[in-house]
């Protein structure tokens, strides 16, 4: 019993010294994220969760979306001109902007058009020094047809920078507002090149954004601190930090416990019990996102659209929508959601019917079924609470119609890669618009160049919907470029590459004590100008 | 003396000689871009032979491959992670040592008594318990209800602390932090209910054991002559039985580090705790067949490795395995 006795001692000692730390713990935000970053460069990467830990805190860009909106303000770049013909940009930067000091890393000249220039280069140029330094590949630049859009980037003088393009394209500005046009340090990656430590270029980061990198632990933690020279003043909140949780349940464990000030992607249930809490409290903001089953039409019987239509008429999405979502979504029948001011109203969805779908089915050809295989993720996306279950949904509803489904499951990042190489047969995917643009829909998920990057999942790569999207971005005048991408959103429902099922609102779980956040429309989660109730005597110190 | 320990090398040796075996019959079944980080592809040899030596070479140098999905080094990232397993295991195997051989005596003192009674039919419970639910519950307990204790992971996130050797609670006395105290206090607070939960089944086990060797050792002669010497109880319990009784309890020590190994898969998912555990069940998500490879490879000699210390160990404090060599 005395080994008894020592051990409640013990245990009362660290209970008490337990309460003592409050006052640390006010000065540092930590936020429960969903996944580890799979690198700190946003150049290389097309997945929120990168993108929350690194361009979103990391760095900036030339121009920036005003918090909330997609309306664009400047940010590295204090103004702009556009020539009339619209091909050519020249930007003003701005001359007061430093990068992160850190251990690897001292600055000595203050952020120019050289910066500018590389981080473009490193991702257009193939021949570039540095654009072989990373094998995951520069797949949003490319998606987006940047490589082949851009004509020439010139530098005028130190501070000022001129994109010459191939075509006029309206949303080139929104494009520059995006994670992969985030500024590195060419001053970072020459010193680095002299030291033969190339490879770190993407894993001790530097950039110009409100908080630096301290310390990054895979699957544990990253811890930031506030950039002490960030050109829109030092930030308040001292300390950040990610605390990699991938199960939802313990991450709202977390949140109630206080360990956390702001949960990622919360689940239905607890959005619903969030109010019995006081640490808890919910933010919500419809999404901009879509979820859906991308069928991969160069995979036989998928490359009959007949059976595409049937698969749409076997999906009951309200189902899904009750159990997966738990009302907390809308139906989908468009590739963009209905907040968007493309959207098509007067499109009619295949309605379920698991009869029209069998008789489809026998005109096909397959009148008597066949195998097919669903690849989804273990993830929890924000459009996505539970893939796996709305796999076994589907798997069900085709059941009913002869065909018979496999389920197979894969971390995100494996997920990903494998449907990019087009080895999947059918993939339950979703998308959150990153720019507020229907082209950030439209280009990546559906057109042709899209096959050639992975991001088009069905690989679906029709002459006369790529034609229409591509007018469409050549426009500036909304009206016009509304008739366009109503008539594609046509196109793409004959033709149907995917079942659309669901657009998810965004919910956050917060802890009261946290001010000035908010959920942004285009997803993600940003921290700057966030702070904390208490730790405003704490920076006094 | 010598001849033993030369013969517990050569079974050290021929067990991981017959461990690689198995791995290398693994690799078989990886898709090829994750076998070839294993061979020497330069060469590209054709026999399962030449495969095999090739293989083998990539072990002995370190070469483990790299990881397909992070891009770095896994033998290394085995290292990063394997000290939290081992901080994890290490105060584990002490609670249940500390707890389990005390409560153990005092069953066999008492037996079939009202104390020994508890003692057994608790173990009992312990033994069947279903790991993930006993965690969950003392998480839903502990810290939701009570909130004494922290839900997750190794240490508040307020505390920055820079790992030198991995070993939190060495890690926050070596800070030169103002709070490097009270981070060493938040880091034992983490460490109380994974222990815990990872100590469950090993404290059964061990009370079971103690229970049972004690009752032999104190039936025996030598004990009644002792008592009939007059020697203080404490004294006989402690250093005449219990050193008797050690060799059994020694024995299973050995065989629960295993357990104690496969347990850490369990605990460190439901702690979210940083280690070897949560790293393989991560990479089984990741489909990552290099990682997984180092971890089995490596996890397994540990266990071997440490098996055979034990058998060493044990025929140190065994004077009768000594005089017969």
């Amino acid at each position: 019993m005395r080994f008894l006795n020592i051990i409640v001692v013990i245990s009362l000692i660290s209970a008490c010294q337990y309460q003592k730390k409050a006052n640390v713990r006010d000065d540092v935000l930590v936020y429960c994220s969903e996944g580890s970053p799979q690198t700190f460069n946003p150049q290389l990467s097309t997945s929120g969760t990168t993108f929350d830990a690194s361009s979103r805190t990391l760095y900036n860009r030339l121009v920036e979306f005003k918090p909330g909106s997609t309306l664009i303000e400047p940010a590295l770049a204090t103004h702009w001109t556009i020539s009339a013909d619209g091909k050519e940009y020249i930007f003003d930067l701005r001359t007061d902007v430093k990068f992160h000091t850190t251990a690897n890393f001292k600055p000595t000249r203050p952020f120019n058009a050289d910066d500018v220039l590389f981080s473009f280069e490193r991702q257009w140029q193939k021949d570039h020094p540095f654009h072989n330094t990373s094998k995951l590949g520069y797949r949003y630049f490319e998606s987006m047809g940047m490589g082949g859009l851009i004509e020439s980037i010139e530098k005028i003088s130190s501070h000022k920078i001129k994109f010459r393009l191939s075509r006029a394209e309206s949303p080139f500005l929104a494009s520059l507002a995006m994670d992969f046009a985030s500024i590195l340090s060419a001053e970072y990656a020459q010193q680095l090149a002299q030291q033969n430590k190339v490879e770190i270029i993407d894993s001790k980061p530097v950039g110009t954004g409100p908080f630096q990198l301290v310390r990054y632990q895979p699957d544990a933690y990253i811890r930031y601190k506030a950039h002490p020279d960030y050109w829109q003043g030092k930030q308040r909140l001292n300390n950040l930090v990610f605390a990699i949780t991938p199960d939802p349940s313990l991450r709202f464990a977390r949140l109630v416990a206080g360990e956390c000030d702001v949960m990622a992607n919360p689940l239905p249930v607890h959005i619903t019990s969030a109010e019995q809490f006081q640490s808890a409290r919910v933010i919500s903001e419809a999404g901009l996102n879509i979820a859906y089953l991308s069928m991969n039409t160069t995979k036989p019987p998928f490359n009959n659209h007949l059976v595409r239509h049937a698969i749409n008429h076997a999906i009951n999405k309200n189902s899904i929508i009750n159990a997966v979502y738990q009302k907390t979504a809308t139906e989908a029948k468009n590739p963009i959601p209905p907040n968007m001011w493309a959207y098509n109203k007067s499109i009619k969805d295949f309605e379920f019917s698991p009869e029209k779908a069998r008789k489809l089915l026998s005109e096909a050809g397959y009148a008597n079924g066949f195998n097919m295989t669903i690849s989804t993720m273990s993830a929890q996306r924000a459009y996505n609470p539970n893939a796996k279950k709305m796999a076994e949904l589907i798997q069900q509803n085709l059941r009913d119609i002869g065909i018979n489904v496999d389920i197979e499951t894969y971390e995100y990042g494996a997920f990903l890669y494998k449907v990019r190489k087009g080895e999947h047969h059918s993939a339950l995917l979703g998308w959150t618009g990153d720019n507020g643009d229907p082209d950030n829909f439209f280009t990546p998920l559906l057109s042709c160049a899209g096959t050639m990057t992975g991001t088009n999942s069905s690989f679906w790569c029709d002459p006369q919907f790529n034609q229409l999207i591509h007018q469409a971005r050549s426009q500036t005048r909304v009206k016009s470029r509304t008739q366009l991408y109503q008539q594609a959103q046509r196109v793409f429902k004959q033709a149907s590459p995917w079942v659309p099922i669901a657009h998810a609102t965004q919910h956050l779980i917060i802890n009261p004590r946290v001010k000035n956040f908010a959920i942004i429309p285009t997803g993600g989660v940003y921290f700057k100008d966030v702070y904390l109730e208490n730790s405003e005597v704490l920076n006094d110190e | 003396m010598s001849k033993m320990i030369l013969r517990q090398l050569l079974i050290l040796l021929s067990s991981l000689v017959i461990l690689t075996f198995f791995t290398f019959g693994l690799t078989l079944f990886f898709p090829i871009e994750s076998r070839f980080q294993l061979l020497d592809t330069t060469q590209a040899p054709d026999g399962l032979v030449e495969q095999y030596v090739s293989y083998i070479k990539h072990i002995i140098t370190g070469d483990w491959g790299f990881s397909q999905s992070r891009g770095t080094d896994v033998l290394k990232e085995f290292f990063i992670y394997f000290p939290a397993t081992v901080e994890l295991v290490i105060t584990a195997l002490l609670l249940a040592l500390s707890l389990g051989i005390p409560l153990g005596i005092t069953a066999a003192q008492n037996k079939n008594k009202w104390p020994d009674k508890l003692v057994v039919s608790s173990t009992l419970v312990g033994y069947s318990m279903p790991i993930f639910w006993w965690g969950m519950l003392l998480v839903l307990f502990f810290s939701l209800s009570l909130g004494v204790t922290p839900v997750a992971s190794r240490l508040g996130f307020e505390y920055d602390i820079i790992p030198v050797t991995g070993f939190m609670l060495i890690d926050t006395l070596l800070s030169d932090q103002p709070y490097a105290i009270e981070a060493f206090y938040d880091a034992l607070h983490h460490l109380i209910l994974p222990a815990i939960v990872l100590a469950t089944i090993p404290l059964a086990i061990f009370t079971r054991v103690t229970r049972s060797a004690m009752i032999k050792v104190l039936a025996s002669d030598y004990i009644r002559t002792a008592k009939a010497k007059g020697l203080s109880h404490g004294r006989i319990i402690w250093i005449h039985a219990l050193r008797n009784a050690m060799l059994p309890i020694l024995t299973i020590i050995g065989l629960q580090i295993s357990v104690l190994i496969t347990g850490t898969l369990i605990t460190e998912t439901i702690f979210s705790w940083p280690g070897v555990g949560k790293w393989l069940l991560e990479a089984v998500y990741r489909r990552d067949f290099v990682t997984l490879h180092a971890g089995l490879l490596a996890t397994a000699s540990l266990v071997i490795m440490i098996n055979i210390a034990v058998e060493l160990m044990s025929f140190y404090v065994n004077p009768k395995m000594r005089l017969q060599e």
